[in-house]
């Protein structure tokens, strides 16, 4: 036998390890020079446990895939329970349990932490805003007509006096928004605004491609109306500082901050697929 | 009248769910093996090659004990819905009328093709074309059911004939059945089906394979298995995108019900379908991995397996990750923001799309260095005789040039914004360079030199759908939602042409290899438990999903139409589900297994008779 060469079963246990100390050690680094600031941001525990699993079966598949490479994780463990050397067989027969039943044991003592919770960042949209949409979107003839009385349009097509509200109703909306929004979602909806670190669940960045641009503008619309207290249970609304705005403003004014809201941030409301 | 009733006091939903999934699962084993078994006749026809023929009886064998218990499970399944929920039956008869007495017509026809199909097999040896349009005609019923039976569950989610003022039907049976969703699923359901029946005619042959005890019995079965499996693997290409397609068209049924899928209560039933959906992708690799053993000279390729096993695990995790990973308190704040990173990167669509074509691509190259394992020294392009090539590859060119070219126009005439205008041209850019890079895979090709033709077409696939893709779908999720859509129909479209082109290369290039046995038979037992590991996932997955499709109404029995009063209207949560999902594959594994078993007794007789 060559002794030099380590065997493939010891390669494989010190490759796991080195993975794992990465996922918990190494990780931290990287989420923070990704994210900047000056915390290290940890691989959340869920997280850690799902990729060590795929780790296991990653590496289960790959030892057994083939009888050869089977027989090389597999054949040293046989011969060593077999005709090892007795008293490292008896060190390694008291060891195991014992590292088990510790691992087992501190897993399950009590201990304190908070507890692990999934958060449903967007819930279903209430059944009865299933079909409503932006009516500021959908001027009718008449209201055209009277826009562009207002303001002086003349012969304007009717797309462009169409644009020219919508402009209009944004810029409403923004005024609003920066009145009201910015101390929390920030002037520029990337979440960081003046009071935004007071929270532990922090205000949504807007600008984030999954935030408000993966639902539709009357998810947004009814975020804004409602707040937190409308949320179910599975959002966590007391975990939310989320303020619901129909106290102080009718509907017509929330629509326009949804509309300033995606324009602040850059984004665009997610269409629903036209019914063919 | 009670709207509601109940058997012996249990939970009325409870039975029906288990019923029904029970059902479904023997529809789809009644759907499959017959398209299985029919195209396995005709390349058998097709090929002068006995074995195949012989395949196609056994399975053939499989269906006549299948199809009575589908008949049954579908008796049991009508008379609970009637019994137990009698006002939401009454409904659902008054609109389908017609349509349920033509179900019951086709499956009196299916049943009669079926048993002609089975009983004739030896005596239409000679007429082949007699039995295997028989063989058709079984598979038109078949499908007519599914679809049919689709209706109406389509109907219950997003119906359609309804008065909007009054919310009574009013339309035809016609309007009723060619529902919104109707079309979606069909594709949907056919495709997981044929997928299904590849997996189950796998753990089919893996029982038997460990079973036998000559050597020809398990060079057999273990060819068997290699069938059903790449049956199984061939069919779930497609799958994540017609899942895909039936996700989106539910949330333009309703955003409402889009909603609580993919952001709501169900959207961890996505991550642990996403767990199964990834282990069916590696189990399916793993037994190909295994499957080189067989073969002399595969010690040529397997050195590269720990790449592709690394690549599929890491697609797995990012495929896996959740949006909205589950936090402690304290990690929430450490974080300091709504998402971890992630979970902001990997967590969502775009990612996702991009690993699952990734996770493809990577199979199906798995699958094309199996197909290498036993072939040696090639015969060059120029000096083979024919014109067979050249129309194989003229054919697979002009066809994908069409998907490519002709979606890339498609896209830039689509009617959108000007703003998202430009973005949709560097879709469409990509996939005029796609194009480019089949022309030039195909002229390498015909100049010898077909392997650099699959690497360069490879290379493109893997950088433009994969890569620049991923990344582009970034921007798109903030720039230009609308564009989304297109960008993973795109990716798509580049790894199906892929597929197709470096398919009929790689038939072109060794098309006059040397080639060394595949030795049957010569496989260890760790591969069939995939084999089973394989089935076992698919029917998890189905009666997962069939939770998802039928939880997605709420508490409605037809979605936004008739509501569901009773007491068992609530959604039930994960771990009720998992109970219930787990409860109806024991059932369901047991009495397949009576159904092996059943067929088993007749093949004893015939092989009694023949000694
Ligand atoms: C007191 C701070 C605060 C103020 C003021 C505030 N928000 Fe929020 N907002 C939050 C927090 C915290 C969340 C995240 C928790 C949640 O979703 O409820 C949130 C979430 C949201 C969401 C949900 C986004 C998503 O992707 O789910 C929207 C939309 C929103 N805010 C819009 C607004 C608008 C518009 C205003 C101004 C009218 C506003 N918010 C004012 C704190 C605030």
């Amino acid at each position: 036998m060559q002794k030099k060469r380590i065997n493939f079963f010891w390669v494989t246990i010190i490759s796991f390890v080195i993975v794992y100390l990465f996922f918990k050690f190494g990780t931290p680094f990287i989420f923070k020079g990704i994210k900047g600031g000056d915390n290290l941001i940890p691989l959340p525990g869920t997280g850690l446990l799902m990729y060590t699993m795929l780790l296991i079966l990653a590496i289960f598949t790959y030892i057994s895939f083939s009888a050869k490479k089977f027989e090389e994780f597999y054949g040293p463990i046989v011969r060593f329970l077999r005709d090892g050397n007795r008293a490292a067989y008896w060190i390694v027969m008291i060891i195991t349990p014992l590292v088990i039943g510790f691992g087992v044991f501190s897993w399950t003592k009590p201990k304190s932490v908070s507890p692990t919770g999934i958060r449903i960042q967007h819930p279903g949209l209430p059944g009865s805003l299933g079909t409503v949409e932006n009516p500021l979107r959908h001027p009718s003839p008449e209201d055209i007509e009277k826009f562009r009385g207002e303001e002086n349009l003349g012969s304007m097509g009717e797309e462009e006096v169409k644009l020219a509200m919508i402009e209009k109703y944004t810029n409403e909306g923004r005024a609003l928004y920066q009145a009201n929004c910015h101390p929390c979602h920030g002037c520029a909806a990337d979440g960081n605004g003046p009071q935004a670190d007071g929270f532990r669940l922090r205000p949504v960045n807007f600008t984030d491609p999954g935030a408000i641009a993966t639902v539709v503008e009357t998810y947004v619309f009814w975020r804004v109306k409602e707040g937190n207290p409308s949320l179910p249970p599975e959002s966590t609304p007391w975990d939310s500082a989320m303020p619901a705005w129909k106290y102080d403003y009718s509907d017509e004014q929330i629509w326009k901050i949804a509309m300033a809201a995606y324009d602040i941030a850059h984004a665009m409301p997610r269409m629903p697929e036209e019914v063919h | 009248m009670e709207a509601y009733n109940t058997f012996f006091g249990l939970d009325s939903r409870i039975v029906v769910w288990i019923i029904a999934q029970i059902h479904l699962l023997f529809a789809a084993f009644v759907l499959a093996v017959p398209v299985f078994a029919l195209s396995v006749e005709a390349i058998g026809v097709k090929s002068g090659d006995k074995r195949m023929d012989d395949l196609a009886h056994e399975l053939t064998k499989l269906l006549s004990s299948a199809f009575s218990m589908t008949a049954a499970t579908g008796g049991i399944l009508g008379f609970s819905l009637f019994c137990l929920y009698p006002e939401f039956m009454r409904y659902m008869t008054n609109v389908f009328n017609e349509g349920m007495f033509i179900y019951a017509l086709c499956f009196i026809g299916e049943g009669f093709c079926l048993y002609f199909y089975y009983y004739s097999w030896d005596r239409t040896q000679n007429n082949k074309a007699l039995h295997i349009g028989i063989g058709g005609l079984l598979n038109l019923f078949g499908v007519t059911l599914m679809m049919i039976g689709n209706s109406w569950t389509s109907f219950m989610m997003s119906p359609s004939g309804i008065d909007q003022e009054t919310g009574e039907f009013v339309g035809t049976v016609w309007e009723a059945t060619t529902n919104f969703l109707w079309q979606p699923l069909n594709i949907h359901r056919f495709i997981a089906n044929i997928v299904f029946g590849g997996f189950i005619v796998g753990a089919y042959a893996a029982v038997k394979f460990m079973g036998c005890k000559t050597k020809e019995e398990k060079a057999h079965y273990d060819w068997m298995g290699y069938i059903g499996n790449f049956v199984g693997i061939g069919a779930m290409i497609p799958l994540p995108f017609a899942g895909y397609f039936l996700g989106r068209e539910v949330y333009s049924a309703s955003p409402v019900m889009g909603n609580i899928m993919m952001g709501g209560r169900f959207s961890w039933t996505f991550i642990v379908q996403a767990i199964l959906i990834g282990i069916l992708f590696l189990g399916a690799n793993y037994y190909l991995w295994a499957g080189m053993e067989r073969i002399k000279g595969s010690e040529r390729y397997t050195k590269y397996i720990k790449y592709l096993n690394g690549i599929i695990v890491f697609c797995f995790a990012v495929w896996l990750t959740p949006h909205n990973l589950p936090l402690t308190g304290e990690e929430r704040s450490l974080i300091g923001e709504q998402y971890h990173i992630i979970s902001k990167y990997f967590g969502v669509m775009a990612a996702k799309n991009a690993v699952v074509n990734l996770m493809i691509l990577t199979t199906f190259f798995s699958f094309l260095l199996y197909r290498r394992s036993n072939k040696f020294k090639t015969v060059p392009f120029t000096q083979q005789q024919g014109s067979g090539k050249f129309i194989a590859l003229f054919v697979a060119l002009a066809f994908t040039l069409f998907m490519t070219v002709g979606y890339g126009f498609s896209i830039l005439g689509a009617h959108v914004d000007v703003e998202v205008k430009p973005y949709l041209s560097f879709i469409s850019i990509c996939l005029f360079i796609q194009a480019v890079a089949l022309i030039g895979a195909v002229v390498l090709t015909i100049s010898n030199k077909g392997l650099i033709g699959q690497w360069l077409l490879f290379a493109s696939t893997a950088i433009m759908a994969v890569l620049i893709m991923g990344i582009y779908g970034f921007v798109l999720m903030k720039n230009a939602n609308m564009a989304l859509r297109f960008l993973s129909v795109t990716q798509v479209a580049m790894v199906i042409t892929c597929l197709i082109m470096n398919a009929v290369i790689d038939a072109v290039y060794y098309s006059k290899a040397e080639t060394s046995e595949i030795e049957w038979g010569k496989m260890h037992y760790r591969s069939q438990f995939a084999l089973i590991l394989l089935c076992v996932l698919m029917v998890m997955t189905m009666g997962l999903m069939g939770y998802v499709r039928s939880g997605l109404r709420e508490n409605w029995h037809i979605y936004a139409v008739l509501k569901d009063t009773s007491p068992w209207s609530f959604t039930p949560t994960l771990f009720n589900m998992t109970w219930v999902v787990g409860l109806v594959m024991v059932i369901f594994f047991a009495l397949t297994s009576m159904v092996f078993w059943l067929s088993s007794l007749t093949g004893k007789k015939d092989e009694a008779e023949a000694h």
